[in-house]
């Protein structure tokens, strides 16, 4: 009930004509940037920082939940016309969803995709206003070790989770708490890593790492691969729309993906892709028509794409009441947050309940306006697919260094955004994620100022960490993480030797 | 002289990423002399490393004139050189639509939002 009297209230400020306008403008950019590749959600959100310094932070969070909703919807249509997601999220609907297409089902295929988002995106939006607020109560009774202690299970699950292996995933991981740590202390005034330059005493700015790793190092790593010689697209004419049989097919899966992608996007299990992919497998080993998937069934597209929006509602959660991002996208919203002097979590919902349920209010409305974008208007979007890769590619350089460069008017800024490029691309050659990066640097500084605090109140003793309830539980469970998926490894393939 | 404790300082969670990062890079290598760390190679166009070329270059050719041309010029030369290292071989055409975006970018940024960037100098 508090829950609802709270969203009451938010709808009160989502609904003002003028973030009604913003949140307008958030689903369009993130339509468009969502079926763009080569642009996702976390560089764009990256890039209007600055822009959005000057607006109201209520108008900003509505702007970049839009942005992040409208990525997921978008991302789906390059998926399925093209062959290539517009997003990693959409990666899996590549494999139903162009098959479709090229059976001339691309309609009912968008048109899935669509009310299929739509419907994730209502419910876990739902979902995530009556959960916050229960997380928050528990949250209140976390002190520093704890906290320390749930940055812990962050960073191990966003670097178990969201790339190929451990290994690399850490890699990632310790590459962001190194660029983290560069700049003064806020505590003792030391300059760490910093070399003596002066342009590295206030620290590296995330949005020049996050433009460097996904602007320029995307586009350094996408001219390394052999270019496919024409255009592919599949044409589209007209709405998307489908059939009553394909409503019957679609609606379970919907469901399902829902009820997949929440949670898994609100435990730090790390984003949107993980969720697409036990949907895919979910569909696949439930239909009655298994031989179906990937030749255009359409339970294979309907259950990923409802999944990834869900799971980006669940990414809000402890975004929103724990402060602790899971996901690229995520992590950048928590700078973005720190820019306005404001820190999520607990007293969030307390001292700014304008904020925090006006953006999940306006969430809900964004779903709205993002199915009318989508549904009638999918063929107009189809046409930005035509955009030739070597103009996309210009401009979104171009955006990159007019976002990196006009904040500051910093020559070194380009440099340091230059060389995360270089760094990207050999992540990306080598397989190493990008995103816990991400997460590293803006997560690692606030876990250092936890554990300074916790250490502080207990006088140096360092048992701490272990004798809170709390802080030993979530510890076990980043200990779980980090080797469990190691000895179940290691004991399927024992498994694997003797049969 | 204040004391502070070791675990409270400022160096303490360097040197833990600094040895993270040593320990991490040593495995990494280990599993790539041992074989362990297979990963599929990803095809490689041809022409690669002059694509790169392109890219990097364009970005320098930015940072060079973004102060003494404006800003148009130096993202007009960066867009151009990004298409040609994508495969657009017309470098004249290039750069005559990556001047006009970049103009009407600058007038949107620096008019309309108010963003401080480097005038045309023409």
């Amino acid at each position: 009930m508090e829950a609802l009297q709270s969203l009451a209230g938010g709808f009160g400020v989502a609904l003002n004509p003028v973030n009604l306008m913003w949140s307008f403008v958030g689903v369009l950019c993130g339509t468009l940037i969502g079926i763009l590749p080569g642009i996702g959600p976390a560089l764009t959100i990256a890039l209007l920082l600055p822009v959005t310094y000057k607006l109201d932070p209520v108008a900003s969070f509505v702007i970049f939940g839009g942005i992040y909703y409208g990525a997921m919807f978008g991302s789906s249509t390059t998926a399925i016309l093209v062959n290539t997601p517009g997003e990693t999220g959409s990666l899996v609907t590549t494999i139903d969803g162009h098959r479709m297409a090229r059976k001339g089902r691309a309609p009912a295929a968008l048109a899935t995709a669509a009310i299929g988002s739509f419907v994730a995106g209502v419910i876990g939006t739902a979902m995530l206003a009556l959960v916050a607020p229960e997380v928050v109560k528990l949250a209140l009774l976390f002190g520093p070790a704890d906290y320390f202690a749930l940055m812990c299970v962050a960073f191990v699950a966003v670097s178990s989770l969201l790339g190929s292996s451990l290994l690399r995933g850490l890699l990632a991981l310790f590459i962001g708490l190194a660029l983290g740590l560069v700049g003064i202390d806020q505590q003792t005034g030391a300059a760490r890593f910093a070399f003596g330059q002066l342009d590295l005493l206030d620290g590296i700015g995330i949005t020049v790492v996050v433009v460097g790793l996904f602007a320029v190092g995307e586009a350094l790593y996408q001219a390394t691969l052999p270019r496919a010689g024409g255009s592919t697209v599949t044409p589209l004419d007209g709405p998307a729309r489908m059939t009553a049989a394909e409503w019957s097919r679609s609606w379970k899966p919907w469901l399902r993906g829902t009820a997949i992608g929440f949670p898994l996007g609100a435990v730090p299990a790390g984003g949107t892709e993980l969720p697409t992919f036990i949907s895919y497998q979910t569909e696949k080993r439930l239909s009655p028509r298994p031989e179906e998937f990937g030749d255009g069934a359409i339970e294979g597209v309907a259950g990923p794409e409802a999944a990834n929006n869900a799971a980006v509602a669940g990414v809000l959660v402890p975004l929103l009441t724990l402060g602790i991002p899971t996901s690229a996208t995520a992590a950048i919203m928590l700078a973005a947050f720190q820019q306005y002097g404001l820190q999520p979590g607990p007293l969030l919902f307390g001292t700014r309940p304008d904020l925090v349920w006006g953006l999940i209010a306006s969430l809900f409305i964004g779903n709205a306006m993002l199915l009318v974008l989508n549904l009638p208007l999918a063929g107009l979007w189809a046409r930005l697919l035509y955009i030739p890769a070597p103009w996309l590619h210009g401009g979104i350089l171009l955006f990159a260094a007019l976002g990196v460069y006009g904040v500051n008017r910093s020559l070194f800024d380009v440099g340091v955004m230059t060389a995360c490029g270089v760094l990207g691309l050999i992540m990306r050659r080598l397989d190493v994620p990008l995103a816990p990066v991400i997460v590293g640097m803006i997560l690692g500084p606030m876990a250092e100022v936890q554990f300074r605090r916790a250490v502080q109140i207990a006088q140096g003793d360092l048992w701490v960490f272990v004798t809170r309830p709390i802080s030993l539980s979530l510890l076990l469970i980043a200990l779980a993480l980090l080797i469990g998926p190691v000895l179940w490894r290691r004991a399927r393939a024992n498994a694997g030797s003797k049969a | 002289m204040r004391v502070v404790d070791p675990l409270l300082g400022p160096r303490l969670f360097p040197l833990v990423v600094m040895f993270g990062l040593t320990a991490l890079g040593g495995l990494v290598a280990w599993s790539a002399l041992s074989g362990r760390a297979a990963i599929a190679e990803e095809p490689r166009a041809s022409d690669a490393l002059r694509s790169i070329g392109w890219i990097l270059g364009g970005l320098l050719a930015f940072a060079a004139l973004v102060e003494t041309a404006g800003f148009v010029v130096g993202a007009g030369v960066l867009f151009a050189a990004v298409a040609r290292g994508f495969g657009a071989m017309r470098l004249g055409r290039n750069l005559a639509v990556g001047l006009v975006i970049a103009g009407i970018v600058f007038v949107c940024f620096v008019y309309g939002l108010g963003l401080n960037l480097p005038g045309p100098a023409f």
